[in-house]
């Protein structure tokens, strides 16, 4: 279970300051599936990555299965990212200097997992999202949806709790998006929490619950 | 993360940068290679300070020396002057000037036993002076030890070796050659005691080791400033004993101590002050600036020259060091800065910003370690020809080196890595 409670995020800087989230209330449920929509600027990409423990707070109470992450030191925000979050962004995230193979197999070398284990999950996964015959292809010589298929395998190989997407769809065609968001049901159905951002009402609808942000605020959801 | 993983992670990066990887190694190839030999070049002048303080003690202030100082900065008139001088007193010894065969010289020994008596002789003669008008008249003093243990130092005992090993690489020895004797430093006993044959393979000659020097023994360089050089501690050399061959060409110093430099010793500092009055007059009459002074006082400026040179010979090794701690720091931060996205990747997947520290970490040793072996190695080689003693140094000078390497390696590999320690993960996406 996710509570957000009177959650704020400002960025200062030494002339401005930018109100990203402004008293932002919100709860998750333990495997449910939200999309959080808003238009560019929003604070859906802030609200993100507060949930996967890559910024601070600057005010507001954070808590993930009675944990309070909000008082989390910087040391113990590193090991919730490595046990409990992974991440799917819009732009794949992939290091292209690395093979699929590699890639999958970078959050596992992470967690300290022994090699035959390792090749064991990430085997299991590629052949799950069917992208094994790419085992040891190099990001910019695969399409963006097989990217996307990578990122989503490099995310349920951690075996992970919580899935964050970052406008996943967002660099794929019509029909990629919709496979896509096919195998995110998938996860879904194996009891993953999923938070998707995404600016597609049609994508937004494979979701279970839909919260909208506007100028910081939740509005609905 | 584990050891493994790190490593590997660390290995992957460099492999994925090689192109930089391999440029830092080569700049760092060649400051090593640099300083290595700097500090050989510091080490060797300390080293020599200090052989110079035991030549003081055996000195005892009864040996004096003219020194002819700047003879290459004498115009065409005054060295023409200047070695009709010295064909003169070569003319004593039935040595012609301008032919520079080898003769047997009495070479002095400074050991110990200086104090004791010895036999001086004395040679008195004159020379005319170009213009037929002056006359100069000019008194030498001999000191000449029946016991004098050397005949000269063989400095060029680079390409010498045992002579068991020369039979086992098939060198046609000549048969007929005898033996040339030699004597041992006190410390190289052990490792060449007597009876060891010897082979040079630079002149062909063939030596043995018959007697052991006395410790503390010292050898008086022929030319003390001009010597990179002087070894003056015998203990840890091999020396030529008199004999009756001829040592062909430039290789004895010896030779150059002849050329260069007029031997006066005396017993008495009055005799001293009379012979130092008469020279200076000599030289000055042939428009040669001279002074003699005695050993002490140019030991003493030796030193002085040596303490002046190590200050320049400092500043360019922390020149150096600077120089090279900023290409590697500079390098590494530039190479972080376009790695923002592949660490941030690095964070956003589990990786804590510890175990990002321990694979930077890795890669700069991979890369001070890929740099310093060969460096070092190449040194050793160069430096471990033959006898030659400068193994020893080499060596001697490791510690400073491996810690001048690690205190690199630290600064270089972890100050550019606080440039994103207090960097949330969000910066680098």
């Amino acid at each position: 279970m996710i509570r957000l409670k009177n959650v704020s995020k400002i960025y200062r800087g030494e002339t401005f300051e930018t109100k990203a989230l402004d008293h932002v209330d919100l709860e998750i449920k333990t495997n449910e599936f939200v999309a959080v929509m808003g238009s560019s600027g929003s604070g859906k990409t802030t609200l993100l990555n507060l949930l996967g423990g890559m910024d601070f707070l600057t005010e507001g109470e954070y808590e993930y299965d009675n944990l309070k992450i909000h008082e989390f030191s910087e040391k113990q925000l590193e090991q919730f990212r490595k046990e409990k979050i992974s991440f799917i962004f819009q732009q794949f995230a992939l290091m292209d200097k690395y093979t699929v193979f590699e890639n999958i197999e970078m959050p596992l070398l992470a967690l300290g997992i022994k090699k035959r284990e390792r090749k064991q999950i990430v085997e299991a996964n590629m052949e799950k999202l069917g992208i094994a015959p790419l085992k040891d292809k190099y990001p910019p010589y695969i399409s963006g949806g097989q990217q996307q298929r990578t990122a989503i395998a490099r995310a349920l190989a951690k075996g992970s709790e919580l899935i964050l997407a970052d406008e996943p769809t967002g660099a794929l065609d019509q029909k990629c998006s919709e496979e896509l968001m096919e195998l995110f049901l998938t996860m879904h159905q194996l009891k993953k929490t999923i938070v998707m951002v995404t600016h597609n009402e049609k994508i937004a609808a494979y979701a279970e619950r839909i919260v909208r942000v506007r100028d910081g605020k939740v509005y609905s959801g | 993360m584990r050891v493994g993983g790190i490593i590997r992670l660390a290995a992957d990066r460099i492999y994925m940068h090689k192109r930089n990887f391999l440029l830092t190694v080569f700049m760092l190839f060649l400051s090593f290679c640099m300083l290595i030999g700097v500090l050989l070049g510091f080490y060797q002048y300390n080293y020599t300070l200090i052989c110079a303080n035991k030549v003081i003690e055996c000195d005892k202030s009864r040996l004096f020396k003219v020194e002819f100082q700047y003879m290459e900065s004498m115009d065409e008139k005054n060295a023409g002057q200047f070695f009709r001088f010295m064909n003169a007193l070569k003319e004593m010894e039935g040595i012609q000037a301008g032919k520079y065969e080898a003769e047997p010289i009495n070479y002095q020994l400074l050991t110990t036993r200086a104090e004791e008596d010895s036999i001086v002789s004395e040679l008195e003669y004159q020379h005319q002076a170009a213009n037929g008008e002056t006359t100069v008249s000019v008194t030498e003093f001999y000191k000449d030890s029946k016991e004098a243990d050397v005949l000269f130092l063989d400095n060029q005992l680079v390409d010498i070796c045992r002579l068991s090993d020369v039979n086992q690489m098939k060198i046609d020895l000549k048969e007929d050659e005898e033996y040339t004797d030699m004597a041992v430093g006190y410390e190289r006993q052990k490792e060449l005691p007597v009876g060891t044959k010897l082979y040079d393979m630079f002149t062909g000659r063939k030596y043995k080791v018959t007697q052991v020097l006395k410790k503390g023994s010292t050898f008086l360089p022929g030319d003390l400033f001009s010597s990179m050089e002087p070894e003056l501690s015998l203990d840890d050399s091999l020396v030529t004993l008199p004999n009756d061959r001829w040592i062909k060409g430039g290789y004895s110093s010896a030779y150059q101590v002849y050329r260069n430099n007029i031997y006066y010793i005396a017993e008495e500092k009055e005799e001293c002050k009379h012979l130092a009055e008469q020279v200076e007059k000599t030289a000055r009459d042939f428009g040669q600036w001279v002074k003699v002074k005695s050993f002490s006082q140019l030991v003493e400026e030796y030193r002085k020259i040596q303490q002046s040179e190590r200050v320049p010979m400092l500043v360019f090794v922390l020149i150096l060091l600077f120089l090279s701690i900023m290409n590697i720091f500079l390098s590494t931060l530039i190479s972080l800065l376009s790695q923002k996205k592949e660490l941030g990747i690095m964070l956003a997947c589990g990786i804590t910003k510890k175990e990002i520290y321990r694979i930077l970490f890795v890669e700069n040793l991979l890369r001070f370690l890929t740099a310093f072996c060969p460096a070092y190695a190449l040194m050793c080689f160069y430096h471990s020809r033959g006898l030659a003693n400068n193994m020893a140094l080499v060596v001697k000078i490791l510690p400073f080196l491996l810690v001048i390497a690690a205190v690199l390696m630290l600064i270089t590999a972890m100050l550019p890595v606080l440039f994103f320690r207090k960097k949330y993960p969000v910066a680098f996406r």
